[in-house]
């Protein structure tokens, strides 16, 4: 009875140690000149698995709109829905997608990518400015 | 049996007692000042959930205290648009990081889950439209909104 209970104290205080968002410093994005900001639609809500264990969906009646290039892909900001990226801290996110696909996310507060590992495809119905 | 009715009515009272008692968002919606332009606004409330009701913690933005999580409670800050981290005084250190530009509004829910010995208390970034749905029905908890 003892162990039984100790063993799930132990596990709860695993459970309680959330794994910090792993990320590497990036750039700003950069808006190339004379570019008008790109906007996105998905046809369908995404749901994504992210290495913390948290899962986020990406909502189809929300926009994206471009705020720019980083290495990793175009920047797309949300309006309509808010995004989070969650570990041990819960981080404001853009997502970042490069032909067709979600690479990862970029933090505009810590100015860092997350990389989504695999990346997933993207269902974009709509592409405009 | 004397003494159990008595423990729970007195249980029941400190419940009571830890919740928001403002006036509700409906009677100060009306006084809430509009957004000067070079302004965004920071909501910051929590459901009357009474799970965790004694947890209150402090709320920290940028390292400045600017309120307490109070169950059932809301309060608002109008700051410069910039990066914004907050900080809620519990067990855990758990951050929640975001931008604000001019003009705009953010929600900070603070949610309350059980942690390994205690409820702890954490920060969430919510769109608009939750937000101001679910503040509806709480109380205002900040200072004296000026007119």
């Amino acid at each position: 009875m003892l162990r039984a209970g100790s063993i799930a104290c132990l596990l709860a205080m695993l459970a309680a140690c959330a794994t910090e968002v792993q990320r590497t410093p990036s750039a700003a994005p950069v808006i190339a000149a004379g570019a008008n900001s790109r906007v996105i639609r998905l046809g369908s809500d995404v749901l994504v698995n992210l290495h913390t264990g948290y899962t986020r969906t990406l909502k189809r009646d929300a926009r994206w709109v471009s705020v720019g290039t980083i290495a990793q892909g175009e920047v797309f900001k949300p309006e309509g829905q808010v995004l989070t990226v969650e570990g041990a801290h819960v981080h404001e996110a853009y997502i970042v997608v490069s032909d067709g696909k979600l690479t990862g996310f970029y933090l505009p507060v810590e100015n860092a990518f997350v990389p989504l590992v695999p990346q997933k495809a993207l269902p974009i119905s709509h592409q405009g400015s | 049996m004397k003494t159990t009715r008595i423990l729970s009515a007195a249980i029941i009272v400190l419940l009571l007692a830890a919740c928001a008692t403002g006036p509700k968002y409906a009677e100060v919606r009306g006084a809430i000042p509009p957004l000067a332009a070079d302004q965004g606004r920071i909501y910051f409330y929590r459901s009357a959930n009474m799970f965790g009701a004694g947890i209150q913690p402090v709320v920290m933005l940028n390292g400045e205290k600017v309120g307490d999580s109070v169950p059932g409670g809301f309060f608002f800050i109008d700051r410069k648009p910039g990066n914004y981290e907050v900080l809620l005084s519990t067990e855990v250190e758990r951050k929640l990081t975001f931008t604000l530009v001019s003009g705009q509004e953010q929600y900070v829910r603070m949610s309350v889950t059980l942690g390994v010995i205690v409820y702890r208390v954490f920060p969430e970034l919510v769109d608009a439209a939750t937000g101001m749905s679910e503040i509806k029905d709480l109380s205002y908890t900040g200072s004296v909104i000026k007119k």
